[in-house]
């Protein structure tokens, strides 16, 4: 069981007689790229925002590295090494590229308000630090020579792009993607995968959702469906192509299996 | 890279030496004009304060309706630690700016839990509290007759009572407090204040504890406030009430609103411009309605606020670095733009080389 970096059990939520997600249980393991798919309304989105502390299940355990960290904040779990993206891009729009980065780096940083009030030395090194952490990550993203951009003006793939350097430069053991493809043209949609897999290569384990099915069969390791909040299936993107619940549910029946 | 830093820095330090320059050598230009000196002291005294506050609006976003509060907080202290309990007024100054961030602690944890007009409210409703407090609270503040006979503050053993005097000190705190300001600004707690102001729940998910810097830069803005509190009280030797009601904290508010929020120098500038404003108003309504009473001035000023919120939201700092942006594009060329979109293009041909 250490082998899983998440789990989640048996979790639950409900918003008042709504049962958004229904006793869901699966794992990811360390390095693994797993996706959760289902058709809109079958409680993707919340079971992230339970995941990611965003809101708190009304049941259910959610443990990472081995600790259970249910009714902790967002925060506290990016310290502990989890962050995420959001399906409606949420970028500071009035920083700058380098500098929405720079906030990405947050955990990593020490600096209180007297320290930084008074430029101590520790400060200085930090801020150094911080900038070169995410210049780096900029590069390896390949967008470089838009740091000095503001984020609002830029093209919408590239944002796209932005917010996952952003949640990937402290070096999380695990990101939360939500709908990364959604509004993104084939070009940057094979980028942006291209991006996924060196960062995998460096360690970080992702968890994402998605519509585009072909990203889906192409990138992940394994998938979880929803289907009103529950779960109907598990497994590696072939045995869910072929797994008749999910077609049904899903992919429609005369569409077949896509690869 | 590099070299462009090196060059901003070092345009920062003559900018900074300047400014210094012109601090120092200012009373001598005025040749102890004191109507001039009083009335730098008194906007130096406000841009403390909007200062504190455009760390609190201008990058973390949030409100204070109240800030006049821990004005008085500060000057209540002083005066009557230093003239009823006979204390040295630094330590004075530095218990009243404990008690402030106190204050904007106990206050700020219920409060932070509400947005924007609420949050306006409930800061404004503390306000009301705070001045009900220093208004009947007689034994301590001497109520609505005020508090006379502040002693003067000393330096090395030496008490200031001149305005050339007061002007330094007061002055080299607002220059001690821009650069604290400043330093926050460019730092991990600066960039986690814009990140809170840009979206709570992406800033929340990177790691940064919305409530926690929230807390403290209420807390500091509390500590700004009650400093320049603490300075008036000594210079002036006389305080009241109304001097710590709503209408000051409306002034406050505007102070930041006019100076805008594209730097740290914003409430500097606020506060310049209310001073100047107030004293030319005061000479020229007169002249034009002689009947007109005192009120004149929250119209006129109420009035700026609405124009300033509508035609400029960024004030004349966030107005001045708009227009030096667009001078620089224009003056750059169309060469730079085009540069920008063959690289999005390379980018998106090159597809992923990431």
């Amino acid at each position: 069981m250490s082998a899983m970096l998440l789990e989640v059990e048996q979790l639950s939520k409900s918003f008042g007689g709504v049962q958004a997600v229904q006793r869901v249980s699966f794992g990811v393991k360390k390095g693994d790229i797993v996706a959760v798919i289902g058709p809109n309304g079958a409680g993707k989105t919340t079971l992230f925002n339970v995941i990611s502390g965003i809101t708190p299940p009304t049941d259910g355990v959610v443990r990472f590295r081995g600790m259970t960290v249910n009714g902790k904040r967002p925060d506290e779990l990016a310290m502990l090494g989890m962050t995420r993206t959001f399906q409606n891009l949420q970028l500071f729009a009035d920083m700058t590229v380098l500098e929405n980065v720079m906030v990405g780096y947050h955990p990593r940083l020490k600096s209180g308000i007297i320290s930084a009030g008074f430029r101590l030395p520790h400060t200085v090194k930090e801020e150094k630090r911080a900038r070169e952490e995410a210049f780096a990550c900029l590069e390896q993203v390949g967008l470089a020579d838009l740091a000095m951009e503001q984020v609002g003006t830029l093209p919408y793939g590239i944002q796209r792009l932005v917010e996952i350097a952003r949640a990937a430069v402290s070096r999380p053991s695990l990101i939360l993607l939500d709908e990364p493809m959604a509004g993104l043209n084939p070009q940057e949609s094979k980028q942006l995968v291209d991006v996924w897999l060196a960062m995998r290569e460096q360690g970080i384990t992702f968890l994402f959702v998605e519509h585009d099915m072909e990203t889906v069969m192409s990138v992940a390791d394994r998938i979880v469906v929803l289907d009103y909040g529950q779960k109907i299936a598990e497994g590696t993107p072939e045995e869910i192509a072929r797994h008749p619940d999910v077609i049904k549910a899903y992919l429609g029946e005369e569409e077949a299996a896509p690869c | 890279m590099e070299r462009d830093e090196r060059i901003k820095g070092g345009r920062r330090r003559l900018v900074l030496l300047v400014l210094v320059a012109a601090w120092l050598g200012f009373p001598w230009l005025v040749a102890g004009n004191n109507y001039l000196l009083s009335t730098l002291i008194i906007i130096g005294v406000y841009a403390l304060v909007s200062t504190g506050m455009t760390l609190l609006m201008g990058y973390a976003g949030q409100i204070s309706l109240g800030q006049a509060a821990f004005y008085g907080v500060g000057a209540y202290t002083s005066a009557y630690l230093t003239a009823h309990a006979g204390w040295p007024p630094w330590l004075a100054m530095a218990v009243g700016a404990v008690l402030a961030a106190l204050v904007a602690f106990v206050v700020g944890i219920p409060v932070f839990r509400l947005r924007e007009h609420y949050l306006a409210l409930a800061t404004l409703g503390f306000g009301v509290i705070m001045f009900t407090l220093f208004k009947e609270w007689e034994a301590i503040t001497g109520g609505l007759n005020g508090f006379f006979g502040i002693p003067p503050i000393s330096v090395l053993g030496m008490s200031l009572q001149t305005d050339i005097q007061f002007y330094y000190l007061v002055w080299l705190f607002v220059l001690a407090g821009l650069w604290f300001a400043h330093n926050i600004v460019r730092s991990r707690v600066g960039r986690a204040l814009r990140a809170i102001h840009g979206s709570e729940v992406a800033a929340s998910s990177l790691g940064v504890n919305i409530t926690k810097y929230k807390l403290q830069i209420f807390m500091l803005s509390a500590m700004y406030a009650s400093v320049a509190g603490s300075l008036y009280a000594h210079y002036v030797t006389f305080i009241n009430p109304d001097l710590f009601g709503i209408v000051p904290s409306i002034y406050f508010l505007i102070m930041v609103v006019i100076g805008g929020t594209a730097g740290v120098w914003g409430g500097l500038v606020g506060a310049a411009v209310y001073v100047c404003l107030g004293e030319w108003l005061k000479a020229v309504v007169p002249i034009l309605m002689p009947d007109a009473g005192g009120e004149f001035e929250i119209v006129f000023f109420g009035l700026l606020l609405i124009i300033m919120l509508i035609y400029m939201p960024s004030g004349l700092t966030g107005a001045v670095q708009k227009g030096m942006k667009r001078f620089r594009t224009t003056a750059g060329s169309q060469t730079g733009t085009t540069a920008t979109t063959e690289r999005h293009e390379a980018r998106s041909i090159g597809g992923g080389h990431g």
